[in-house]
């Protein structure tokens, strides 16, 4: 299916979660409303028309004015087509569906997102930080983050070092 | 790599379950995973890994470096594969800009990562042989790498970060006597993958240590999102050269060969070792049609672009296929000559995030093993 017809279809399914569709050039992208994410993945998934079984990448992104970002990359295997989808949340409620139980690689991936940008994926079992130390303060992938001067003692400035 | 135990606590003393501390690292440098084993008696009933160890916080550095700049900075996260990882990026940025890369160098960026990918494997192999505690395999692994690693001292001076391939192009011409010496490597190379098979793929006790270990059904490793020779260990014929080709791949005759359960189940770690057996005959052949038809050197190697190019705003995930899966990178741009964010999908994240589904059930000396056969670098994992 061309990315066109598959935002057509997602558009007569969830009309008022489907908010836009942006096709042109390499990527195509359908961004969608955060509160239907977990309804739309299933529906993604299990469609016999799309049967996207793989979601490949999921990038958090922290857009300023627009908000914080989630982007799916999907794919599926059998039809060999792909879509990105993309939903944008508040910074203030920074809240989205999982996705983990849909596919199981989302749960490392919204760890990730959870860690670099304080994203809270309801419905995850046991989301905590991946890469950060557990008592690490702030989200260093938004772009208002501010790096400590030091962690448990150690200075991490440039003094610090010289 | 080396796997040892930090900590045994007997939680259930009654029924035998007891939690084990396990950390895996290479000898001679610091410990990268963690690895909290849940036992019942012999068998394992959780694993949960630790990782971050090696967190370096790259992808916030990407954001004050310029295009140029990030390409070198992404080599270190590949273990033995750094020119893919490059690979993956300059693609990416290609792409963006939109600039058609002169003939010979795409030539030689096959040739140069189809190496990568045999140096790539043949690491594989000695970490499943010291895992098993087969250490003539490793020694031998070894051996046959340094002969790649050879090749790029000769082409660029440096054996492990390179720096070679460069937005445009690459960095400088093949160097003299390059061509011979990869002709004499890859013709000397097929008979020791013959020996390998004799010594390793066929022999007995190799057979009856890792087959049927670590099994991952077709289904379960899509959903998993492992990818590259883990996937098609497990049945499923994906090659991104082939179905999504990207590059000049499409200008080569190869097969990808999967995994078919001839020791044991599909999918095991036998079939993962032996899926990377197969690729490295199949990188062979690429390397050597790609030398055949190596266009003469005419004009410009390179296409030049600033160091400071400003690439146009948009958004882009672009993928390869490098040794251990697909490895790509969703670039957002801003207009800027830097990246607004710049996300690298690795292939060993999703690999190590099945363990827990993988080693289920087995024994903790199976562990390495398993661990050993998904080929998991460390630093790709980290960022």
């Amino acid at each position: 299916m061309t990315p066109l017809s598959i935002y057509r279809l997602l558009k007569e399914k969830f009309s008022d979660s489907v908010l836009e569709f942006l096709g042109w050039g390499m990527q195509s992208t359908i961004i969608v409303s955060c509160n239907s994410m977990k309804q739309i993945a299933l529906f993604l998934k299990e469609d016999p028309r799309l049967q996207f079984d793989s979601l490949i990448c999921m990038t958090g992104v922290d857009y300023e004015d627009k908000g914080l970002g989630v982007i799916y990359n999907l794919r599926s295997m059998s039809h060999g087509h792909k879509i990105a989808l993309k939903t944008l949340i508040s910074p203030s409620r920074p809240f989205v569906a999982s996705v983990a139980s849909v596919w199981k690689t989302a749960v490392w991936y919204e760890n990730e997102i959870c860690d670099l940008f304080g994203v809270v994926f309801k419905g995850h079992n046991g989301l905590r930080r991946l890469f950060l130390p557990d008592g690490w303060i702030g989200h260093p992938l938004r772009k208002d983050y501010v790096s400590p001067e030091s962690y448990n003692g150690i200075l991490l400035s440039e003094n610090g070092i010289d | 790599m080396v796997f040892y135990c930090q900590r045994m606590e007997l939680t259930d003393l009654k029924n035998g379950e007891s939690i084990l501390d396990m950390k895996v690292g290479y000898p001679g440098t610091l410990d990268f995973i963690q690895l909290e084993v849940h036992l019942d008696g012999d068998q394992i009933t959780q694993t949960k890994p630790e990782i971050g160890l090696l967190h370096r916080g790259l992808e916030k550095h990407f954001e004050n470096l310029t295009y140029q700049e990030i390409s070198r900075f992404l080599e270190c996260c590949g273990c033995f594969s750094t020119m893919n990882v490059s690979l993956a990026y300059i693609l990416t940025v290609e792409n963006l800009l939109g600039i058609t890369v002169p003939d010979r160098a795409q030539y030689i960026r096959v040739i140069v990562a189809e190496l990568n990918r045999i140096a790539s494997h043949l690491g594989l192999l000695g970490k499943i042989g010291s895992a098993i505690g087969a250490v003539t395999p490793f020694k031998r692994a070894f051996r046959d790498q340094e002969k790649v690693f050879d090749l790029f001292e000769i082409l660029c001076g440096s054996r492990m970060l390179k720096g070679y391939f460069c937005i445009g192009g690459v960095k400088s011409d093949l160097s003299v006597g390059f061509i011979e010496r990869t002709y004499e490597f890859i013709e000397n190379l097929l008979p020791k993958i013959e020996y390998y098979f004799k010594v390793l793929s066929h022999n007995r006790f190799v057979i009856r240590y890792i087959s049927g270990l670590g099994v991952i059904p077709p289904d379960v490793a899509i959903n998993y999102g492992i990818t590259g020779p883990n996937l098609r260990a497990s049945g499923v014929k994906w090659d991104l050269r082939k179905d999504e080709s990207y590059s000049i791949y499409d200008r080569f005759d190869f097969d990808v060969p999967i995994g078919q359960g001839l020791m044991g189940y599909v999918g095991d770690c036998w079939d993962r070792y032996w899926t990377r057996i197969k690729e490295m005959v199949e990188s062979v052949k690429i390397i050597r049609q790609a030398l055949d038809q190596l266009p003469d050197k005419n004009g410009q190697i390179k296409v030049i672009v600033a160091d400071d190019a400003h690439l146009p705003a948009y958004e882009l995930y672009f993928n390869t296929e490098s040794p251990n899966g697909e490895l790509g990178f969703y670039l957002i741009s801003d207009g800027s000559e830097k990246p607004y964010r710049l996300k690298m999908r690795s292939p060993s994240f999703s690999s190590l995030s099945a363990i827990d589904y993988i080693s289920r059930g087995s024994t903790v000396s199976a562990l390495p093993i398993i661990l050993a056969s998904l080929d998991i670098n460390p630093e790709e994992i980290d960022r």
